[in-house]
């Protein structure tokens, strides 16, 4: 907390002239002709059909005093990171070049500037907030239980330490935003990521934010948990000695940013109390960008595994394949297999690679064993969002169960069936399911409690709706 | 009485016996049930086994007759899911002749990366009990 409040206290000095010292700092390199190409970058195209926070039909960035003190307390960091990018390449704007995969900035800024609250909210505010709403009955409003919403940002005082969380959302500067956005391009380019697939799955999770630490302390750009940076550094030694070894000006530029990359594995720091290795700037957002771009081709690589079985080494006899039960359950109708494997590597992030697939045969097997179970395109519909009062379900059955389970004493194996069963029954009841086949999406919420698809679904859709479909995401993104 | 009153009241008897006898023996075990249990028998057997080796012959004899419940007639599909998590999370595991007790961080590492997401989103029981069988083979 004392951190907290030195941390906060050295903004607000800095707070009263931070327009002119982050503009002193960085007039050398936001004033310079661009190091690409020398031309002076046009200013990029930030047209929407949106309406943020009083900016209407454009994306705009945040100033350190349209921000305010508290918000701004990324500013040193970014000025630390200009000593180690002498020639701007990170903080300058750069000129959009487009490209297959590619996004363009707005698409970026429209994502940092919307998602998550620019503060946590008190207990206080949520109620105030009810009273306007007026959907709620006094009564409710008095008996509603109101705790503080999660702080889910952090500073991080030592920059190889344990995060301390924040209530306030960093400002959007310029600089920042540069930072970001510059990082995610080069990482594209050097290491083969496609934007357009990057950007709605960032909108769903970070929203592109270098210091987000999230409930479990996955924290950064890229929500890295202990598992999965120990995924990075399995991978990490080969991706590193291509980045050194490439003449990409991507990759070069990536290099060149002093503690981007680690000198081996073994220095990167997977453990929770850690974690402000892959949050602290500098080096950071470029590190922890460079860590999603291989910690995205692992995953790559164990869907499409889980998916065709080619890593499995115990033989389950008598077990069909993915491929052969699609074709048996779809039985002459076509469906694109590739756009349903996006789906499951899509899913892979959050549930592991296995189980999205294991969840999907299960549920081919379960369209075959129904009359006219046979599989079609609107099986696929990731628009599926579950009626409000869904998620209440997952605590409710099971405090149900046990009570029921106590009373009769039923072992623990009986007691995780009948939770799991009484679950589902109550979700297909909330969905009105009863009596008709459930779709894929429907499947997957009903079984698994997960709506992961359908979350990076809308976020896809929202940023079609604003920026134009198509303009930062793929053509019929999650959709068959 | 008449022979054939006799007969009904026998018949009438027996039957009210039967539905009296099924009413309170426990119903035959489902599907799940016996996978469960078999499970169950195959944690405590290898966790008794001290040899490696005849540790893997047991689970492999097991988890063929597990391969054969799950492929039986279709149960509930929470009950089909579990089976399927559990036997999933096994596939890391290689058959005997290739199975090496110096590889057992490495199939654990692989049953844990393929099966865990990198969200701490909270994980099936089925699923964390299948990683747990891989490190109850594996235990040195």
């Amino acid at each position: 907390m004392k951190i907290l409040l030195f941390l906060f206290s050295l903004n607000a000095m800095a707070a009263g002239s931070a327009d002119k010292a982050t503009t002193e700092m960085l007039s050398p390199l936001l004033n310079a002709n661009n190091t690409l190409n020398n031309k002076p970058a046009k200013p990029a195209d930030m047209t929407c059909a949106c309406s943020i926070q009083g900016s209407e039909n454009q994306v705009t960035f945040e100033t350190p005093s349209s921000c305010g003190p508290d918000r701004n307390y990324l500013q040193a960091g970014v000025q630390a990171f200009a000593k180690l990018d002498p020639k701007g390449n990170f903080l300058n704007t750069r000129p959009y070049a487009g490209g297959k995969d590619r996004v363009p900035p707005k698409c970026v800024l429209y994502v940092m500037r919307t998602a998550f609250r620019d503060v946590a909210r008190t207990p206080e505010q949520k109620k105030a907030e009810d009273i306007q709403k007026g959907v709620l009955s006094s009564e409710e409003i008095a008996a509603k239980n109101y705790t503080p919403d999660a702080s889910q940002f952090a500073a991080c005082p030592n920059p190889e330490g344990e995060p301390v969380r924040v209530r306030q959302k960093p400002c959007v500067t310029e600089p920042y935003f540069n930072l970001i956005y510059n990082s995610l391009t080069d990482v594209a380019d050097c290491l083969d990521l496609p934007m357009s697939l990057a950007v709605p799955k960032f909108a769903n999770e970070s929203g592109l934010n270098v210091n987000v630490l999230g409930p479990v302390d996955d924290g950064g750009v890229g929500q890295f948990t202990e598992s999965a940076l120990q995924d990075v550094a399995v991978h990490y030694p080969d991706f590193r000695t291509k980045i050194l070894a490439s003449k990409n000006p991507a990759c070069q530029r990536l290099a060149a940013i002093p503690g981007a990359l680690v000198n081996s594995a073994a220095e990167i720091r997977t453990a929770d109390n850690q974690r402000c290795h892959a949050i602290s700037m500098p080096p950071n957002p470029v590190r922890s960008m460079i860590y999603y771009g291989i910690f995205y081709h692992a995953m790559k690589q164990y869907a499409a595994n889980a998916w065709g079985g080619v890593d499995d080494k115990l033989a389950a006899p008598g077990e069909e394949n993915v491929e052969t039960l699609l074709r048996q359950a779809t039985a002459g109708n076509k469906v694109d297999y590739e756009k349903i494997k996006q789906m499951m590597f899509v899913m892979a992030y959050n549930s592991g690679a296995r189980p999205p697939v294991s969840a999907f045969k299960e549920w081919l097997r379960y369209r075959l064993s129904q009359k006219n179970g046979k599989i079609s395109a609107k099986d696929f519909d990731f628009r599926f969002w579950p009626p409000k009062g869904f998620s209440a379900i997952q605590k409710d059955a099971e405090k149900d169960v046990k009570a029921i389970a106590e009373a009769q004493h039923w072992s623990e194996d009986r007691t995780h069936r009948e939770v799991a069963a009484e679950r589902a029954k109550r979700r297909i009841a909330h969905i009105g399911a009863v009596g008709r086949i459930l779709t894929l999406p429907e499947y997957y919420y009903v079984y698994q409690n997960s709506i992961y698809i359908s979350a990076v679904k809308v976020q896809a859709t929202q940023l079609d709706k604003a920026l134009g479909a198509g303009t930062c995401t793929q053509p019929k993104f999650l959709e068959l | 009485m008449h022979a054939t009153k006799i007969l009904g009241a026998i018949i009438i008897s027996l039957g009210c016996a039967l539905v009296a006898v099924a009413a309170t023996a426990p119903a035959p075990a489902d599907k799940f049930e016996k996978f469960e249990l078999k499970v169950h028998a195959l944690e405590i057997l290898l966790k008794a086994e001290a040899d490696i080796s005849k540790r893997y012959d047991q689970f492999l004899k097991t988890h063929k007759d597990l391969v054969a419940l799950k492929n039986g007639p279709r149960g509930a599909e929470t009950d089909e899911l579990s089976m399927s998590l559990f036997l999933d999370a096994l596939k890391d595991l290689p058959a005997k002749k290739k199975f090496s007790a110096k590889k057992c961080p490495e199939y654990i590492q692989k049953s844990k990366t393929m099966m865990t997401g990198s969200q701490g989103k909270e994980q099936d029981p089925w699923a964390t009990r299948g990683i747990q069988m891989v490190e109850i083979v594996c235990k040195q």
